[in-house]
């Protein structure tokens, strides 16, 4: 009876729990009803948190990630860098020139970044293949293609990491690969449920895996793969107890391009929803579409809403590999756009951003916009082997539940 | 009880307050005691303490436990007091050790309440202005809530959740916005 009294404080001691709560899971309890949402936004300190550009750079031995300032300056200043050493790092693995694989060292990879926190692989060359994660071994002795997701599910605060295992493919050029097996670590919390666990995946002709990026794309606690044919959007919900991948449309292009000859399609995030990075190739140059989710899709039963916000054309820059590209995962940060450009003969990449508004509000929608032109060099190193990717980042001290 | 005597005997006397529930129970206390409260302690500077103060808001089962923490904390600040003015060699800090630990025994066998006391405490605390208590109360209920989902706050006490789906995107984008 007295325990069902409800969560009755007035306003003022009610505030002193909140400001007692780490702001995690001040973050999360903004769900709980109009009430809550009203005072931690209004009364508790919302740590206006920007997040940056870390570009990550994958290399044989020791691999590179860099935070970018919000504001680059010229001399490289307020700049974070990490380095991040296979456990099979080896001094010698070091040649200078153009290197595109070095067999006897570790590649460590960053999967994903949530809050702060970064997930990262290193993949082990030993006889056998494989890679840790988490302290967990991800033994793959069939040189499967296995590709990892990392995403946080914003109400029931937990962190997963998504595997999607798929059969070798018959060419190395193949994109439409057939998936094997889709397995989900929760990190931290050991409960029941700890360890991988299997999860029904699609099947049918319209399952499989489209492989076009290095990670599998999270965004609000679910994560998304293109499925082989690339015209349905495989989902995962990181949330829900009853684990299982469901499938919705693609954006209605990609039904009647043919990818992967006629064009290429991309994963991404567009400033907190799913968005598609479409790139047609066209002679001269390449024309890209951006594709944002609106609404529906997901696991229930709704038609995804897709639209196009965005459209704009690269140039790929011919066979010398100068061309410019936009940047995966992370697409969008703030009100830019972000590109890259690497140059394979000298080995060194250039990154880009180029303002453009919130590409998920309407106000750039059907935009023609070239995004390199005038765009603003943010980063310029050497790089010797796999290029870069961009991922968010936020600092925090929060404790993180792991 | 205080009788006319020794100017000893009237300064005891005087430094006694009388605190009235809402369900008329007094209840006297030093003023040591009763000072813990920044609300009391501002009456009495300000003399209206006289024929007692009442707390309309605080049931006597309440005021009994809110006056058990004050004494052991008035105790425990008599006791800084005391040995700050002191020579701080070992055997002093080993009392202070002593002492500060069965504080926080104390503290922890006080939390151990059932949620509708624990909420009328903080209440208490609140309206007394009793910072320890209100700090003692509080960090109990965020950290019996800080690991839950929204769903299990809700179920918890019995919440409703009056967001609609349109908000609950909304909320859902702002939170994806800070950290994309």
């Amino acid at each position: 009876m007295a325990d069902d009294d409800g969560f009755f404080l007035p306003t003022d001691a009610f505030v002193e729990v909140l400001l007692r709560l780490p702001t995690s899971s001040r973050r999360r309890f903004r769900f709980v009803c109009k009430h809550w949402r009203d005072l931690i936004d209004e009364r508790t300190p919302e740590r206006q948190v920007r997040t940056k550009i870390l570009a990550f750079f994958s290399e044989a031995g020791a691999s590179h990630a860099v935070v970018l300032p919000d504001h680059p300056l010229p001399d490289d200043g307020g700049r974070q860098e990490w380095t991040f050493p296979s456990s099979t790092s080896n001094s010698n693995t070091y040649t200078f020139g153009y290197i595109r694989r070095i067999r006897d060292a570790g590649v460590v990879h960053l999967v994903g970044t949530c809050n702060g926190l970064l997930c990262l692989r290193d993949d082990v060359p030993n006889p056998g293949g494989g890679g840790t994660l988490s302290t967990i071994s991800v033994v793959n002795p069939s040189r499967k293609v296995v590709k990892y997701g990392f995403g946080y599910h914003p109400t029931t605060g937990k962190y997963k990491v998504v595997v999607v295992s798929c059969l070798p493919a018959s060419t190395c050029f193949t994109k439409r690969l057939e998936i094997d097996m889709v397995m989900v670590l929760t990190l931290g919390r050991p409960e029941p449920d700890s360890g991988w666990r299997e999860v029904p995946g699609l099947a049918g002709p319209d399952s499989g895996y489209h492989d076009s990026g290095d990670v599998i794309v999270t965004v609000d606690g679910t994560a998304y793969w293109l499925t082989g044919r690339a015209n349905r959007v495989a989902v995962l919900d990181l949330g829900s107890d009853d684990e299982r991948v469901a499938s919705f449309e693609a954006p209605p292009c990609l039904q009647v391009l043919q990818v992967p000859e006629k064009a290429t399609c991309q994963l991404t995030s567009v400033h907190g929803r799913l968005g598609v990075l479409v790139t047609r190739q066209q002679p001269a140059a390449a024309r890209t579409d951006v594709w944002v989710l609106e609404g529906g899709g997901g696991g229930g039963r709704r038609q995804p809403r897709w639209s196009r916000r965005w459209s704009g054309l690269l140039d790929p820059g011919g066979d010398d590999g100068l061309g410019r590209w936009i940047t995966a995962p992370h697409f969008t940060n703030g009100e830019y756009v972000l590109s890259k450009r690497e140059d394979t003969r000298i080995c060194e990449t250039w990154l880009y951003r180029r303002k453009v508004g919130d590409l998920a509000n309407g106000s750039g929608k059907n935009a023609e916009l070239w995004p390199l032109e005038g765009a603003e060099e943010i980063f310029h190193r050497e790089f010797f082997y796999g290029g870069v990717a961009t991922f968010p980042y936020v600092e925090t001290l929060e404790p993180l539940p792991i | 009880m205080a009788s006319a005597g020794s100017g000893d005997e009237k300064a005891a006397a005087a430094a006694m307050i009388t605190l009235i529930s809402s369900d008329n129970e007094k209840f006297e206390v030093t003023e040591a005691t009763a000072t813990l409260s920044q609300t009391i302690r501002h009456m009495i500077e300000d003399g209206c303490t006289d024929g007692g103060v009442p707390l309309p808001n605080v049931t006597s089962k309440i005021l009994a436990r809110v006056i058990e923490y004050c004494k052991k904390h008035a105790t425990a600040a008599a006791g800084e007091e005391g040995s700050s003015s002191s020579f701080s060699d070992a055997a002093f800090l080993e009392v202070d050790r002593a002492f500060l630990e069965e504080l926080e025994e104390f503290d922890d066998a006080f939390l151990e309440v059932d949620r509708a006391t624990l909420f009328d405490l903080i209440l208490a605390a609140n309206y007394l202005d009793i910072k320890g208590l209100l700090n003692l109360t509080c960090q109990k209920v965020a950290d019996s809530v800080k690991g839950k989902t929204p769903e299990q706050i809700r179920e918890m006490y019995n919440i409703v959740n009056d967001l609609t789906p349109e908000e609950e995107a909304e909320i859902r984008r702002e939170t994806q916005w800070a950290f994309e």
